[in-house]
Formats: structure tokens, sequence, C-alpha cells
């Protein structure tokens, strides 16, 4: 008899700690948990989607940049740009790398959606429309930490409702991501699949 | 690969033996079928320039390969069983 497998949608915010190994956030030891035990649970495949995949390169080249600690400026180091763009590039191929073999493994399912361009954003403009997130006082500086007050939107951007989509349609069993502003996804999809924050 | 007279004689002789031990055909697979998402995989790697991956053939190739070394192992004449490999292949 055969079993199911549990089918997983990684979120891109998972993968970015994943590939980047702890570099800039704290939450690989969680993101390594995470994928490394679906991998290795036969029950169990990953899921994927061209949209993660472009959103990781996206998210490698602003993120690495903006967390890299400031040693000179570009205008007098030109060399700092271009050890940054290695560091991008090889992290970008590590991840790609990380994917494919696992694809070929199939532990790992990269999906593709056969749902016509203007129906997708029908849908996401749709659920767009029927959120709004919370307005809230930050604090902090987002990127340095440091005391900085100002305000902060946390909801679900149109990228975080694209992913919620794609998984639908591979029709996987949960969502994993950090990102709280999938909370206001919740009501949405439900009844078709889990999403998992991870805090 | 035609097979030696040597080989054709041992399977006529032999009826219910399929395939000589090493011969080429136990290891060289058919064409690939890969799934939509082993598809996907390997147009992100050239994308990329990513080496391309063992694929199934060549994974097939290896696991045949250590059948053939079991059997090396075990046979109760390696010499023989080395030549019949030999003549299999060349």
């Amino acid at each position: 008899m055969s079993t199911k497998l549990e089918k997983t949608y990684i979120d891109s915010n998972v993968w970015f700690s994943y590939v980047t190994k702890g570099t800039y956030e704290k939450t690989y030891d969680k993101a390594r948990n995470i994928i490394d035990g679906i991998i290795a649970n036969p029950q169990c495949v990953v899921v994927i989607s061209d949209l993660v995949i472009l959103e990781m390169v996206s998210i490698l080249r602003s993120k690495v940049v903006q967390k890299e600690s400031f040693t000179d400026s570009i205008k007098s180091e030109s060399r700092i740009a271009d050890t940054l763009k290695s560091k991008i590039d090889l992290y970008t191929k590590e991840f790609l790398a990380k994917i494919t073999e696992s694809i070929m493994a199939k532990k790992l399912v990269a999906v593709e959606s056969n749902i016509p361009t203007n129906e997708f954003f029908r849908r996401v403009v749709q659920i767009q429309r029927k959120t709004f997130g919370k307005i809230l006082d930050q604090n902090f500086c987002p990127i340095c930490r440091r005391p900085y007050k100002s305000y902060r939107y946390r909801g679900a951007d149109y990228n975080d409702i694209q992913h919620a989509i794609m998984a639908q349609f591979a029709r996987v069993n949960r969502l994993i991501t950090f990102d709280r502003g999938y909370e206001f996804l919740k009501p949405f999809f439900n009844s078709t699949f889990e999403i998992q924050i991870i805090r | 690969m035609a097979a030696s007279p040597r080989a054709k004689k041992q399977m006529k002789s032999d009826p219910t033996k399929k395939e000589q031990i090493g011969s080429r055909s136990n290891y060289a697979s058919g064409a690939v079928k890969l799934t939509n998402s082993q598809k996907i995989a390997i147009q992100w790697r050239k994308i990329y320039d990513l080496p391309p991956l063992h694929t199934k053939p060549r994974h097939d190739a290896v696991m045949d390969l250590c059948g053939m070394l079991k059997e090396y192992a075990d046979h109760e004449d390696p010499v023989e069983f080395v030549n019949q490999i030999r003549e299999n292949l060349y």
C-alpha cells in the first residue's frame, strides 16, 4: 500500500536563513531543522516554485548588501562591491545547487502553475483587496536595530499571496515561513493547507 | 554489440539465463524519463552555469557496476568471471 507523501512549501525567508547559514539571521538552526528534517524524512517532500527561486535570487542580492558590515565607501574602495557580488553569486549557486540536487534525488518538487497569468493575478488582487494588516509602532531601526521611532505595517504583501496560491495549487499540506504577515492569509487558505509561522 | 561466440554458446546452453554476467545491456540503461520538476531543475542549472547533474542512466550504471562487483566477490572463479566480462565488453 502506498502512503501519501506530506508536502511542505518552504517560504523564501526560511531558504535565506538556510543558505546564508546564520551569517545575517539568528534563525539558521530553525531553518536547518525544518529543511533537513523534511529531506531526511522518507514520508515528506519539500515543495518549491519558480517564484521562491526568483525571490531568493532577489533577496540574496538586496539583503546580503544591506546586512554586510560597513568597512569603507564603494567610491574609495571599488573592490568592496566586487567582493559582495562574489559572495552573492556564491550563495545563489549554493542555493540552486542544493535545490536542484534535492529535486534530482526526488526529495524536493518544483511546481509550475498552469493557471493563466490574468487568472492568477485576479486571485492575488481578490485576496489583497479583502485583507489589510496592522499598523504598529516601531521603536528600532530594522537594519541596524538601534533605537529609532517610526511606524510599520505588518501584513501579507503580494508576494506572500502568490506563494500561498502556488502552495494551494501544489496541494501542499503546509506552508512554513518566518513571516508573521502570513497570519492575515490564514482565513483564505486554512481549509486547504496549514500556514505554520515559525517564531 | 554482438555477443561473442562463447557467450552465444553459453546462452544457448542455459536458456533460463537471460543475460550474460557483465553484459553491457546489464548496465547501459535506456532513455531517461524526467519529471517536470527535474526538467525545471535542469533549466535552472543551465541558467546559472552549474555543471549537469548525474542523470538516471549513469546512476543505474553505477548501481549495476556495484552489482557486478558483488557478483565478482561471490564468484567461485573470479578469473573466469573477469574473462566473461572482458569478452562481453570488448
